[in-house]
Parts: C-alpha cells; sequence; structure tokens
C-alpha cells in the first residue's frame, strides 16, 4: 500500500512549466498593481495640467534630442528580451544569451541617457508641481528598470549556469513580462511629459 | 508546493531597515536594507532540484 503511494508519488509532475508557474499569476498581480501606480500619477499631471493650461508647462516644447532616441533604446532591448526568451524556447542557447544580454545592455544605456536628461533639466524636484511630477514619474519609472535590469542579470546568470531548457523556463518569461510592462509604462511616461505638451500648446 | 525557507524573513528584514534608513535619511543604512532584499529574492528564487524527484534531466523551476 505505502509503496503503491510512492510510485503514485513519483509519477506526478516535477515542477510547474512556463505560465503555469505560481510565479506568473504573481507577475502579472504585480503588472497590475504598479499599472495602478504609474496611472494614478499620470491622472495627477493631466488633472492638474487641464486646470492650469499651458502656462503650467515649464517648458512648451520639452526637447526629444535625447528621449526619442532613449525611447527606442527601451523598445530595442523589450525586443532583444524577447528574441533571447524565443531562444530558450526553442533550445538555442547562443540567441538566448544574446537576446537577455543586449537586452541587460540597452536597459543599462537608457539609465545612462536618462540621467543626463535629468541633468540638463532647467527645474528640479521642488521647483514647481510639474517639477515634482516630472522627477518622481520618471523615478520611479527609472527605479522599475533598475529593478528589471537586476532581474535579467539574475536570469542571465541562472542561464549561464544551464538553469534553463526548452521545457523549464518560466523566470525567463517572468522576468521578460516584467520588463515589456516597464518598457509599455515608458510609451505612456514619454507620451504624457514629451508629447502631450506639443498637443496642448 | 515551495519548500521550507528563511528568505521571506531576511526579506522583511531588509524592507525594515530600508524603510528606518530612509526616515532617518541615512541613506547609506536604506541602500543596505535594498541589497539585503535583493539577496534574499535571489536566494528565495534561486532554482533547485526538487528533492525527490524522479532523476530530472533538467533542473526544475517553478
Amino acid at each position: 500500500m505505502a509503496e503503491g503511494a510512492v510510485r503514485t508519488l513519483a509519477a506526478l509532475p516535477i515542477g510547474a512549466r512556463g505560465r503555469n508557474s505560481v510565479g506568473w499569476p504573481g507577475m502579472l498581480c504585480l503588472i497590475a498593481t504598479e499599472s495602478a501606480l504609474f496611472a494614478y500619477l499620470l491622472f495627477s499631471y493631466f488633472f492638474i495640467a487641464v486646470q492650469r493650461g499651458p502656462a503650467w508647462l515649464p517648458e512648451p516644447h520639452p526637447s526629444l534630442a535625447l528621449a526619442g532616441p532613449n525611447t527606442l533604446v527601451l523598445l530595442v532591448s523589450s525586443v532583444c528580451v524577447w528574441w533571447g526568451e524565443q531562444g530558450v524556447k526553442h533550445g538555442r542557447r547562443g540567441q538566448h544569451l544574446a537576446g537577455l544580454g543586449a537586452g541587460i545592455l540597452l536597459g543599462l544605456a537608457f539609465l545612462v541617457v536618462q540621467a543626463f536628461e535629468w541633468k540638463a533639466k532647467r527645474f528640479g524636484l521642488d521647483s514647481s508641481s510639474y517639477g515634482s511630477l516630472y522627477f518622481t514619474v520618471t523615478g520611479f519609472h527609472m527605479a522599475h528598470v533598475v529593478v528589471g535590469v537586476g532581474v535579467l542579470a539574475v536570469v542571465f546568470l541562472w542561464s549561464v549556469l544551464g538553469y534553463f531548457s526548452p521545457r523549464h523556463h518560466a523566470r525567463m518569461t517572468i522576468a521578460s513580462a516584467y520588463w515589456h510592462f516597464v518598457d509599455v509604462v515608458w510609451l505612456a511616461v514619454f507620451s504624457t511629459f514629451y508629447l502631450s505638451p506639443y498637443v496642448m500648446t | 508546493m515551495p519548500g521550507d525557507t528563511t528568505s521571506p524573513f531576511w526579506l522583511a528584514l531588509g524592507l525594515a531597515i530600508a524603510f528606518a534608513g530612509a526616515l532617518m535619511h541615512a541613506w547609506w543604512l536604506a541602500g543596505a536594507g535594498l541589497a539585503l532584499c535583493a539577496g534574499a529574492l535571489i536566494v528565495w528564487f534561486w532554482p533547485r532540484q526538487v528533492r525527490g524527484a524522479p532523476q530530472a534531466a533538467e533542473p526544475i523551476d517553478g
């Protein structure tokens, strides 16, 4: 009897795969809560902008010289991470590591360029409500990018150690979902702070 | 089900230290707390073989 029970146990599945992993709904919940956070922050921007009008903006036409290419950098990094995920799914280790590595490097590049963008601003966190919102929202986003780069770096390490396979790569899928979320949030932040002033004025 | 681990304790301790550091404007302490959080999460999520699993040919995750 007991022997039979042990045999049955041994025949059970030995680990969740892909989106059956408990981490997947966990990541979806995290994305939902973080989306709400950014939605509230961006709502604050539009609420004040509508009330105050175009005169509220310290720079009616924000420069896109750094932010525009930086947006492209983040979009390309997302594509690289997706390509890397396809690599692990199809057992192409080189593609997996190259995509993931490129995604990490582009994420770091985004942070560096964003630091220059911050430095170029003529207003500060305590200059005005616009300044507070700008640095709070972009700061929150930068914090998410820092976390995302850290997560991708750990996943890269696990990949180098050979912990993933075409059947078991839930951590890669989960990390990839977070990185795409960070990318989509930036599109909303970029459209709000860099593109909407052109429409409002 | 996930196995036994002390990682949530270290994560909670790291968060407490990070917030205490931020409240006291001791940014080095806040940074140390966040580093402890990161370490606890990495250890917690580290892929492990399931003990007693039938000779898995590849690491298990989930």
